[in-house]
């Protein structure tokens, strides 16, 4: 039996947003157990919402699949996708007083059928690399066990023959040409191939925050503000592991918050979020250089 | 009850379809093979609903553009009498749909980047399910041309180096032209110093025929 966690990142948004669909929006989490078929069994719903943690459920309910709609938040997550259970709520990101992000349980995921699909003979150049390696520095930016929660995606994919440890990831990743260490030669398909399901699946799992940054909906001033987090956080990354001196690089550190290198890489990741961005994001890296 | 209806939800966005399965495929009870009717709720707009026809369009017009946007390019997909159309709207993107029915007018909705990825995901979720047993139309993800992707580069950018290199090749043209041309001098006629030619070293063979 899986379990769900599902919540509303901001409860002002929400608030704002579900009023269509929801017959009483509040801003609570609702903590939902799926059985095997993904099917909704019963749910919980906690008094209120910690940012950093809660265990504590007050409320019980018990609905059919039907009902989904009616609880808190529960439009947020679909009942097919399986996520966190209440000890990772420990592990949220909190962009802010109001808002947290969970972060889905990797143990949760069931190992896809990635490793019997055939793995299409993709070859990165530089630029698609250079992009790569951004794009999961710009999830480790987002969050702060990004790291860790990789090699748990590895593992839970079972790319664990190809990046059997943490360096041999590093390794791959140190093929980007803007690294200060780099090294030479080229990523093999399979390799590519790993990289590519990894970063989507990180970014399936941070999709709430992404799409907070997104939304055009939320407060400005708090948007700014985790623009602003978000930006800190990749520049301070950029600074520790890349080569200084290059342009593409200074380029980026002179830029702002918001700006459109930033927010094409966030938008990038909510795009590509999920098996069905894997097609797209594979296509869009093996696009020629203009 | 045969009748199925699954739901995908994502913040702003929730997608319904109801179907039957076709037992005549072998389908199995909680399958989807015959699609009856569809509906999407988009927060803030009018809710969409239609034939599996429209829903197909919608798919063509929604993930080529989401690939579209992945590589950066800014461009709109669909014509213009098209049933759906997705055209970029400055920082938003604006969906138009044109109904079958004359007395519907058209309508467009306007969608954010998050509303947009809400979009994409509900449609990559109703495409991945397994229960869903219909046959949608394949859209395969190619990198693109060349002549694609030179158009996210500003035009004014594009533009900058063969200007400044024609700007190059014609001031040099006309440093060239205001140049003053050397005057031919006329050619100045020689003195009347006839050369004779030298005989020929023929003294020796000369010799011989003396001989």
């Amino acid at each position: 039996m899986g379990s769900q966690v599902l919540h509303l990142q901001d409860p002002v948004h929400c608030l704002t947003n579900c009023s269509g669909l929801l017959d009483k929006p509040q801003p609570h989490a609702a903590i939902v157990w799926l059985d095997l078929t993904g099917a909704l069994r019963e749910a919980e719903t906690p008094d209120c919402l910690s940012p950093v943690s809660h265990t504590g459920a007050t409320k019980r309910i018990r609905c059919h699949s039907s009902r989904v709609g009616l609880i808190p938040g529960a439009f947020h997550l679909g009942c097919d996708e399986r996520f966190t259970s209440t000890a990772r709520l420990e592990n949220a990101l909190c962009l802010s007083s109001s808002a947290v992000c969970v972060m889905p349980d990797m143990t949760e995921v069931i190992p896809s059928d990635v490793v019997e699909r055939s793995i299409p003979d993709a070859l990165l150049g530089r630029r698609a690399l250079e992009r790569l390696d951004l794009l999961l520095l710009t999830v480790e930016s987002l969050d702060l066990n990004g790291g860790e929660a990789m090699l748990w995606a590895t593992r839970q994919l079972g790319f664990e023959t190809i990046f059997p440890n943490r360096v041999e990831l590093w390794k791959r990743r140190c093929h980007n040409p803007l690294r200060r260490s780099t090294r030479r030669g080229q990523l093999s398909a399979v390799e590519t191939e790993a990289l590519i399901r990894i970063l989507c699946a990180m970014a399936d799992r941070l999709y709430p925050m992404l799409h907070q940054l997104l939304s055009s909906k939320e407060p400005p001033d708090l948007t700014r503000q985790r623009w602003g987090l978000v930006h800190q956080r990749l520049r301070d990354l950029i600074e520790e592991r890349m080569n200084l001196r290059r342009g593409a690089i200074q380029r980026f550190l002179g830029s702002e918050p918001e700006g459109s290198l930033l927010r094409q890489l966030v938008l990038t990741l909510a795009l590509s979020a999920g098996p069905g961005g894997v097609d797209r994001l594979r296509a869009s890296l093996l696009d020629p250089t203009p | 009850m045969l009748k199925q209806s699954f739901r995908y939800d994502q913040t702003t966005a929730r997608l319904e379809v109801d179907g039957l399965p076709d037992l005549s495929a072998g389908h199995a009870g909680q399958a989807i093979g015959i699609l009856s009717s569809w509906r999407l709720k988009i927060v803030g707009a009018s809710e969409l609903e239609g034939k599996r026809e429209h829903l197909e369009s919608l798919m063509q017009v929604v993930i080529p553009y989401v690939r579209l946007r992945l590589s950066g390019v800014v461009r709109s997909i669909g014509a213009l009498n098209d049933p759906v159309r997705l055209v970029p709207d400055g920082s938003q993107h604006r969906l138009d749909l044109t109904s079958g029915q004359a007395d519907i007018p058209p309508l467009s909705i306007h969608l954010d980047d998050a509303q947009l990825a809400d979009l994409v995901r509900c449609l990559d979720a109703l495409r991945d399910d397994a229960r869903v047993c219909l046959a949608w139309p394949s859209i395969e993800h190619e990198p693109l041309p060349r002549r694609d992707l030179v158009e996210r580069i500003p035009l004014t950018q594009r533009l900058t180096t063969p200007l400044l290199g024609g700007a190059s090749v014609a001031a040099l043209a006309i440093l060239g032209l205001l140049l003053p041309l050397p005057q031919l001098q006329p050619p100045q006629p020689e003195p009347a110093n006839e050369v004779k030619p030298e005989t020929p070293l023929s003294g020796s063979s000369q010799s011989e025929q003396d001989r």
